[in-house]
């Protein structure tokens, strides 16, 4: 996501201010309060920005649930009205791409070569015979999480 | 950025954090990277990464707020009101609720007087077509952190309508080499951070022109593919090398030593010296009792043998020759090594064993048990010497002829032994493993879990049970219970073992070879 602002003039600073390290502490210097370092490193924002008309402390004052109301995304597609428009006019569902009408290539689960092979014990494809004697010296976890990489793990459910 | 200018004026990730300062416990937002040497104020225990987006949709307006904060600090906005317009770059087909709140965002929060909002992809196929870089006709393929768009564009306009969207982006390669690591070296699981999978991605990934090329090769392992690889070097700390003494040292442990093996010698010598004593004192001993005993009568003599423990003549003087024997050993004087007599049975020791049992008194049949017992363990004992010899005798014959094996064939002999090393180990590997598969059982259906040993049993038992027909009578014949003696134990432990004798013995000779 990128802004930009056309340059019709207004007061601006002109200059950034360039993100500056820490303060190293030597010899008998004082310690900088943390809140000064940071400051000066440029990571904290003043409390009350100018710019804003409602400062966020006041919105979401402190205490309460903030904002935990959010609508994902899943309930925003709920809530749209995507049956009222005409069905070719395109919109957030309609541009999902269906799954796809080839079959999938097979690739070695264990190397990501090319896999003609497939392991009728563990369900593995593989690419030669060496994967094959490590496939067949595997752990049963490691077998299933291997098979999930693909999502082909026996789940249980 | 500001419009007009080339280059952006800030890059960040897109992220919120909310660590603690450590001095005053409050909560703070931080925005995107940042130095790292500075987390020694924050306290990042109970903060988390937060986004403001659901796969490419903002949903988080607060979290949104805390980034245009952010941003507009940075640019040095510090008038009353935004003036500017503003441009943004949204999802092809961003939902209308996520819009509208986010116009209501910079609107009403930030009093924006315009807002404009573009997808990012056409926005760059544009800014190509002006450098001439493509036609006015052309698909764009946006790749993002969770979704992919194409855009077919026609004219220099966007056809949404033959948009398409896969939920593949960034996320999913990052993710997916992370697992695809993690499996391949278990033990750096701990070091194989997000963070770092996801430079290391940025690093060295490349995209491929013709992926199956690419992977031809990599499996054909050309010189080609040997330029392409990357090694990493994880940290490691390398052991510690021990210094080497310095020759005081050595002398003077030298010398530790050479006092301690004086003074266990003196130790050594002084016991010996008396035990000889000892041994000296009881041979006296026994040669009087000889003595008393040739120059006493008959009569006396029970009595005298009685008196001094020993019940026959033959066994003082048999206790005699041992201690005679055993102190020329301890005066270190050369000792020929006769051969124990023949313990014979000696038909006078058991003298109540011929007699059968009615003629004798309770007691004395008391008394035949016990010569009875004593001839078995004699008995015994002399089987148990003569197995051993022939053992003995056995293993010579089998060393002899390897080592004439050996002489005849070296180099044979020697491939044999290690054909044979390298099998042995094979073996044991492949049962370790099985018995670690077997033992560590996964989240995995039932039928995989058992081995086929106990699948075996399973299928006896089960057709044992069935086999009566419909009622269980299965423990009331005794035959039934011969059935454990076919199921057999898991008697793999018996043969393991017995491989890695052979296998450590096999070891030793090759290295005395």
């Amino acid at each position: 996501m990128s802004l930009c602002g056309t340059t019709s003039g207004s007061t601006f600073r002109g200059s950034k201010r360039s993100l500056e390290k820490g303060s190293p502490l030597a010899g008998n210097e004082v310690a900088l309060p943390p809140m000064q370092e940071l400051e000066d490193a440029g990571i904290l924002l003043p409390a009350s920005l100018p710019f804003k008309r409602i400062q966020l402390s006041e919105k979401y004052p402190k205490g309460q649930a903030r904002g935990r109301h959010w609508k994902h995304l899943k309930q925003m597609l709920q809530a749209e009205t995507y049956h009222l428009y005409p069905a070719d006019e395109p919109n957030y569902m309609n541009i999902e791409a269906p799954p796809s009408m080839y079959p999938a290539k097979k690739y070695c689960d264990i190397t990501g070569f090319e896999a003609p092979y497939k392991d009728p014990k563990t369900k593995l494809q593989y690419a030669n015979t060496d994967i094959f004697k490590q496939i067949r010296a595997l752990p049963n976890e490691s077998v299933q999480q291997y098979l999930s990489l693909r999502n082909a793990q026996v789940v249980l459910k | 950025m500001w419009a007009g200018e080339f280059e952006p004026r800030m890059r960040f990730r897109n992220v919120l954090h909310r660590p603690r300062l450590k001095a005053s416990g409050n909560v703070i937002n931080i925005v995107g990277d940042y130095d790292p040497a500075l987390s020694r104020f924050l306290d990042f225990t109970r903060s988390s990464y937060r986004s403001a987006f659901d796969t490419n949709v903002v949903y988080q307006f607060e979290t949104m707020e805390c980034v245009f904060d952010y941003v507009f600090n940075r640019l040095g906005v510090d008038s009353n009101t935004i003036e500017h317009p503003v441009l943004l770059t949204e999802c092809p087909c961003n939902p209308l609720y996520s819009r509208s709140k986010m116009a209501e965002l910079l609107f009403e929060t930030y009093g924006v007087p315009s807002l404009g909002l573009g997808i990012d992809g056409v926005f760059s196929y544009l800014h190509n077509k002006r450098l001439g870089r493509c036609g006015a006709d052309g698909l764009v393929v946006c790749s993002g952190f969770t979704t992919t768009h194409s855009i077919p564009i026609y004219h220099g306009e966007p056809i949404l309508e033959a948009c398409c969207r896969v939920n593949v982006g960034g996320y999913h390669v990052t993710d997916y080499l992370r697992r695809l690591l993690c499996l391949e070296y278990p033990y750096h699981v701990a070091s194989l951070s997000w963070d770092k999978v996801e430079s290391l991605k940025f690093e060295h990934g490349y995209i491929a022109e013709d992926y199956s090329m690419e992977l031809k090769l990599f499996q054909e392992g050309d010189k080609l593919a040997e330029e392409k690889l990357r090694y990493w070097q994880l940290p490691w700390v390398p052991p510690p090398v021990e210094e080497k003494p310095s020759e005081e040292e050595l002398a003077r442990k030298a010398a530790i030593k050479e006092k301690q093996s004086q003074r266990l010698r003196d130790m050594a010598a002084a016991k010996r010296s008396y035990k000889i004593a000892d041994l000296e004192a009881e041979i006296q001993g026994l040669e009087q009792l000889l003595d008393d005993l040739d120059n006493v009568e008959e009569a006396d003599v029970d009595s005298i043998l009685t008196g001094s423990g020993y019940s026959s003549r033959r066994e003082i003087e048999a206790a005699l020759s041992k201690s005679s024997i055993s102190l020329k050993k301890a005066k270190g004087e050369f000792v020929k090594i006769e051969k124990e007599p023949e313990k014979e049975l000696d038909p006078e020791k058991y003298p109540l064993l011929d007699v059968p049992n009615e003629m004798l008194t309770p007691e004395q049949l008391k008394e035949k048990k016990k010569q009875l017992f004593l001839k078995s363990t004699a008995e015994g004992r002399i089987r148990a010497r003569l197995k051993r010899q022939e053992e003995e005798s056995l293993r010579e014959q089998e060393h002899n002829l390897e080592e004439d094996k050996r002489l005849a064939n070296p180099e044979q002999y020697l491939e044999d032994l290690r054909a044979r090393q390298a099998e042995l180990a094979a073996k044991i590997d492949q049962r370790k493993k099985q018995k670690l598969a077997a033992g560590s059982t996964g989240s995995v259906g039932r039928s995989e879990r058992l081995s086929a040993a106990q699948k075996e049993r399973m299928k006896l038992l089960t057709t044992a049970a069935f086999d009566r027909g419909k009622e269980d009578t299965f423990g009331q014949r005794d035959e039934d219970w011969q059935l454990y003696k076919k199921i057999g134990k898991d008697d793999d432990d018996d043969e393991a073992d017995e491989d890695e004798m052979e296998l450590s013995r096999l070891n030793a000779r090759l290295q005395v070879i």
